[in-house]
């Protein structure tokens, strides 16, 4: 009986103790931590013909395999990294490249306005001789008086004064609204002569279209030996249009070496945007991660030698900052002091996520949030 | 008349003890007067014996007054008395030779006597249950001990008393203090020779019995290791447990010769792959006694003591989320490496330390006793670490193999400065040295002013050189590299152990003395102590003193002094109170005089610590019940804070006072025999450690008192303080299920784990937040002894099985930004583990 009470005593204290040890006591925290745990990776992506498809479905603005504004972009690109990165949360940045349309060729399609220019508007946009003597430069001016912006394909032919080589002569002279440039350019017509003396044709128009558009560059090349890469020449030229003669105009761009007609080159072009998940979806960002390293170590240690010798010292030997040897103030004056340094003349607006190593005491990381507001740093707090 | 009164019970007292009859006596120990507990008291040439019980007494019914009683216990002097004779107060004497004596340089405790809170650790206990565990681990059922084993690595553990971390706990051995000179720390990993050869360990918690100058704040830790044997023997032992684990050793002793010399010898190799990745280890270590009885006035040991071992680390705290994620879950490891397929722990501590005593004891004359002890300590060895630049990874970090959690890519490493062509390595591998020489002297006179009255009064004399200094371990496949930091010598070229980064010496001389009057006067002691200490600190530095290759400062004197008293009141054979109460002040580290390793700049007006303590306690001892009661409190005041500013290439520091702590608290302990071959062992302690005050704009002067720098301040008023659970207990059974064969069960539970944080860098004043609280745990270990015969050699089995629950949980951690389970970084402690021994004695 006394063995009974032994046994069934001792079974009972065993039994309590393997039930109370056989417990997970971090489970809730671990399953918290997860939950609230994002995926945050860094991206380089450029958009692939399906993706303009997926963009085009929530902006409407890409159906053509390419954006052709900066809210389109802005609208477009985080529907496609939700799609293609759809694991990737908050933290997350993508540097996303993709296709932008810069404006349709120039072209004379479209409406023309003819003006004559009047003694009184010439005084009141300052040309005080009566007469205009520079083409590229000072009809556009009275263009963008006379008619202000213009949409695509318009174009004004404008009589005025043109004082050359130390003549006044009455002529007319044709702008083109340009959409890429946003602005009305002048049409150089191709001069009579060269149709003769450069390209072989006679009377002074090519037999088609096509063929003035494709051999003008040479002709670019061959006069406008001074031209830098960059340069833009508005060409008309006349063709032989069945019964009658028409007229075309193309935007040439100068690469150093060749001319280069704008649709080739440039009416699409490659952009680049810096995205980042705020946790609930893509935004654009340019904030510049970093995380400090042996260098930045090195230079803070010796930035702060007298004001903080301890902390300094601690830099030095262990590559961190001792949060018992250096305050938040301290920290964020070495950080953006240093920042100044690697990233020089920010621009206004541009934000920073910097990590950096730290003794608590135990070693761990902390981020810091600063924004540059153009005149100086300050954190950024939620 | 009278005469024939004494014929009447001469005659009676033949009559009664001619016949049957039941005796009865108590047994303690003939030293320390404590109680005896399972000796053995057996009528000679009979099978009738008794066994002692808790408070060493017996009962025995023997056939005749005539009868002759043989008394033995394990471990002491079998005695033979006469079943007439007086029993009440029999003693025994220990069967080793010295031990007596360590035990009152060691101030041992002794029950219901000593007004100092404070549990025994029988070397019987220790043998059956220490299998893989460390010295602190065996603690763990005591109360206000907070014991855990760090990272894993082997002699990585560390133990907190009533809330105090190592630096405010002190370690005697053999009533020698160990905690280092400089950082008041102790290294378990040196000790490991002495798990085999304590003979008896005891915590005393609060201010301690020690006479000498000691910074027994949360307690003192008192080791006594094994004297000479007076019988001659030995034994042989063998371990196994988990991840390799395999331990070897044995011990000898001459046992007490004609011509008074007792030799025990003791030596073991540990190793194993340890629990934790990349822990592997290996130890041996050694321990010898030699004792010689010159005469009846004068003895003389000479005791040796060291463990040289090599353990790899796991050194860095990683986040809950990354053990999570991390495929080997708790035993991830991010600091070893790969190189060759081989393993190498990049993070490793090695190290040796043979600990030395000559001592001697001098009975002048009867009550008059002089104790000396001469000894020495040569450290040599450090930590493994990271030199250059190892973060060649993605993301500035260091490379692994095969995902994230993976060993560290040592081969890439080897690449990278093979593919270097000046030869020069760009990443290397590097031990921070810690060498020491450490010479003392401690000498106590014990006089007997009178019948009552004892005097005690001693020196204590100490010299310390820490040498400390980066060496090159290994060039990772690189020659050489280039280094600056000897401003005598710009780019040197180094290769293997040449020394870089610092060089110093620290240099410390303790003068002390000390003197305690002890009264006791029936069921009355008391005692008063006063010790008075001289810390003189000097430092050595040889790379940043232009055209001096070592410049040596003056010495730097920090007086401190303990002053402590307490009484103990037995009220009856069950009943005894007990209180104390003490100041101590503690002359600040080494590291708060000079605060750096590259220059011998000092701050001489460091301030010192200011502890104030007292404690109340209660003892009620039965014959199957031992309970005891103690409530305390502690203040402590002016924790070292030392903050400088440098001005004109001056250098000045600011002694900021004010960071204060409370630590107070309830403990209650008791051991219960329920039945003769069940005991059941509890524990609670309930402590309340905050830290209080805040300190605001505090500045530091120049020499003209001019405030120079920003404004220091810290918010620490009403934080908990971190590191140790505030809450703790356990229940522990023993159960002898046949003869030689018992079973056991401990259950600890802790709560109220605070993560560690240091409250001076709690800088903002916004942020009032406690640390991280970690969740309670409950812990179960199982013991299995078996003590048989094989051969006729006296053998034991020892099972044992730590955390059989397998809980994953977390005792050591450091606190976060968001001071919330997502930012702490932890160390989880080990899963279930296993170890088995067999020794056979002979």
């Amino acid at each position: 009986m006394k063995n009974l009470n032994f046994k069934s005593y001792l079974l009972a204290i065993a039994t309590i103790l393997l039930a109370f040890s056989c417990s997970d006591p971090l489970g809730d925290d671990i399953d918290k931590i997860n939950e609230d745990l994002s995926i945050s990776k860094e991206i380089v992506y450029t958009l692939t013909d399906d993706d303009y498809d997926t963009a085009d479905d929530v902006c409407s603005c890409s159906g053509f395999g390419n954006f052709s504004s900066d809210d389109g972009v802005r609208q477009g690109v985080p529907a496609v990294l939700a799609a293609v990165f759809p694991a990737l949360g908050d933290g997350s940045s993508a540097l996303v490249t993709y296709d932008f349309f810069n404006g349709s060729s120039p072209d004379i399609r479209g409406d023309q306005q003819v003006f004559t220019v009047t003694a009184e508007e010439y005084t009141e946009l300052g040309f005080g001789f009566g007469n205009f003597s520079d083409l590229a430069e000072d009809v556009p001016v009275y263009a963008d008086f006379k008619v202000g912006e213009g949409s695509d394909g318009d174009y004004l032919d404008v009589t005025h004064e043109f004082f050359n080589n130390g003549t006044t002569t009455t002529v007319t002279t044709r702008v083109v609204w340009v959409v890429s440039n946003n602005a009305w350019v002048w049409a150089e017509p191709l001069p009579d002569a060269s149709y003769a003396d450069f390209f072989n044709e006679s009377p002074p128009d090519f037999s088609f279209e096509d063929e003035g558009e494709d051999n003008i560059p040479f002709w670019l090349k061959a006069t406008k030996i001074f031209a830098v890469a960059g340069d833009q020449a508005l060409i008309q030229w006349n063709w032989d249009n069945g019964p009658g003669t028409s007229q075309s105009v193309a935007l040439y761009i100068f690469d150093g070496t060749n001319w280069n007609e704008y649709g080739n080159v440039a009416q699409i072009t490659q952009q680049s945007l810096n995205f980042g998940h705020d946790g609930t979806t893509w935004v654009p960002d340019n904030t510049i991660k970093y995380t400090m390293g042996p260098d930045d170590w090195t230079a803070i240690a010796a930035a702060s030698l007298n004001s903080n010798p301890g902390g300094s010292a601690s830099v030095t030997q262990f590559g961190n900052f001792d949060l018992t040897l250096w305050t938040s103030e301290q920290i964020f004056e070495q950080i953006t002091n240093r920042l100044a340094t690697i990233f020089p003349n920010p621009e206004a607006g541009q934000k920073y996520l910097i990590t950096y190593a730290v003794w608590r005491p135990g070693s761990g990381s902390d981020q810091l949030n600063i924004i540059w507001d153009g005149t100086s740093y300050s954190e950024i707090t939620e | 008349m009278r005469k024939l009164l004494l014929c009447f019970s001469l005659v009676i007292g033949t009559l009664i003890t001619a016949a049957q009859t039941t005796v009865s006596g108590t047994i303690t120990d003939s030293e320390t007067g404590e109680a005896l507990i399972g000796a053995t008291v057996l009528e000679k040439g009979t099978n009738n014996g008794s066994i002692t019980d808790i408070t060493g007494s017996f009962s025995l019914s023997v056939s005749s007054g005539d009868a002759t009683l043989v008394v033995s216990y394990v471990g002491y002097e079998t005695i033979e008395v006469g079943a007439n004779s007086d029993l009440s107060s029999l003693t025994l004497q220990s069967g080793s030779i010295g031990l007596q004596e360590v035990m009152v340089i060691a101030s041992f405790g002794i029950d219901r006597k000593t007004p100092v809170a404070m549990a025994n650790v029988r070397a019987d206990v220790i043998e059956a249950k220490i299998g893989s565990q460390e010295f602190p681990e065996i603690l763990k059922s005591t109360p206000g001990v907070f014991a855990t084993k760090e990272g894993g690595g082997f002699g990585d553990g560390r133990i907190n008393i009533r809330g105090f971390n190592s630096e405010n706990v002190a370690v005697l051995i053999n009533g020698i203090p160990v905690n280092d000179m400089e950082n008041g720390r102790i290294f378990w990993s040196n000790w490991a020779g002495l798990t085999d050869a304590t003979s008896a360990m005891q915590v005393q918690r609060g201010l301690g019995a020690s006479k000498v100058a000691v910074p027994s704040i949360g307690g003192t830790i008192n080791i006594v290791s094994k004297a000479s044997d007076r019988q001659k023997g030995g034994y042989a032992q063998v371990n196994t447990g988990n991840d390799a684990y395999r331990k070897a050793g044995f011990q000898v002793s001459t046992g007490l010769t004609e011509n008074g010399w007792a030799v025990t010898l003791s030596a073991s190799k540990t190793e194993g792959d340890g629990y934790v990745d990349g822990t592997e280890f290996l130890g041996h270590s050694y321990f010898a006694n030699i004792a010689k009885q010159i005469n009846d006035s004068h003895e003389v040991t000479f005791t040796a003591v060291g463990a040289k071992q090599r353990h790899g680390q796991r050194q860095n705290q990683q986040t809950l989320a990354v053990f999570d994620a991390a495929p080997q879950g708790i035993k991830y490891n991010a600091d070893w490496g790969i190189r060759d397929g081989q393993v190498v722990n990049v993070e490793d501590n090695f190290y040796h330390k043979p600990q030395m005593s000559l001592n001697h004891y001098w009975t002048i004359s009867d009550g008059t006793e002089l104790s000396t002890a001469a000894y020495a300590s040569w450290g040599t060895g450090g930590g493994g670490g990271t030199g250059g630049n190892w973060q060649i990874g993605p993301n500035n970090t260091i490379p692994k193999k095969g995902g994230p959690y993976g060993p560290t890519d040592i081969d890439l490493l080897v690449e990278t400065n093979v593919a270097n062509p000046s030869g020069e390595s760009l990443a290397w591998q590097r031990a921070s040295r810690n060498d020491h020489n450490w010479f003392g002297v401690l000498s106590t006179l014990n006089h007997e002013l009178s019948s009552n009255l004892t005097l005690m009064a001693g020196l204590d004399l100490r010299r310390y050189v820490g040498k400390h200094f980066y060496e090159v371990t290994d060039l990772l496949g690189g020659e050489y590299i280039v280094n600056n930091d000897d401003v005598n010598n710009p780019n040197r070229v180094l290769t293997v152990g040449d020394k870089y980064n610092y060089n110093y010496d620290g240099q410390v001389g303790w003068q002390g003395a000390f003197g305690q009057v002890e009264y006791t006067s029936g069921d009355l002691s008391v005692f008063g102590t006063l010790s008075v200490s001289n810390t003189s600190y000097s430092q050595v530095e040889r790379f940043n003193t232009v055209g001096n290759s070592e410049d040596e400062t003056d010495k730097i004197n920090f007086l401190g002094f303990q002053v402590k008293g307490g009484a103990n009141y037995n009220l009856n054979s069950n009943h005894n109170v007990f209180a104390n109460v003490g100041f101590f002040s503690k002359a600040p580290f080494y590291r708060n005089v000079f605060l750096s390793r590259t220059s011998n700049n000092f701050n001489e007006e460091a301030e010192n610590e200011k502890i104030l303590s007292f404690e109340v306690g209660y003892g009620y001892r039965e014959s199957n019940l031992t309970l005891n009661v103690n409530a305390y409190r502690t203040q402590w005041k002016d924790r070292s804070f030392v903050r400088s500013q440098t001005q004109n290439n001056i250098q000045f520091f600011a002694n900021i006072l004010g960071v204060d702590a409370v630590h107070q608290g309830i403990e209650v302990d008791a051991v219960y025999d329920v039945y003769r071959n069940l005991k059941l062992t509890g524990m609670l302690s309930v402590q309340d450690n905050i830290w209080q005050n805040d300190i605001e704009n505090v500045f530091i002067e120049d020499e003209d008192g001019n405030q120079i720098g920003s404004a220091i301040s810290v918010y620490s008023d009403a934080l908990k303080v971190g590191d140790a659970a505030q809450t703790t207990a356990s229940l522990g059974i023993t159960y002898e299920l046949f003869d030689g064969f018992s079973l056991g069960a401990d259950y600890v539970y802790f709560n109220n784990l605070y993560a560690s944080f240091d409250p001076i860098g709690r800088t903002d004043e916004s942020d009032r937040n406690q640390a991280w609280k970690a969740p309670a745990v409950g812990i179960l270990d199982v013991n299995l002894t078996y003590h048989f015969d094989i051969a006729g050699l006296d053998s034991s089995i020892f099972g044992n099985v730590y955390n059989v629950g397998n809980v994953e949980y977390v005792a050591d951690a450091n606190d976060g930004g968001g001071h919330d389970a997502a930012s702490a970084q932890v160390f989880y402690a080990l899963g279930v583990n296993w170890n088995v021994g067999l020794k056979l004695r002979f």
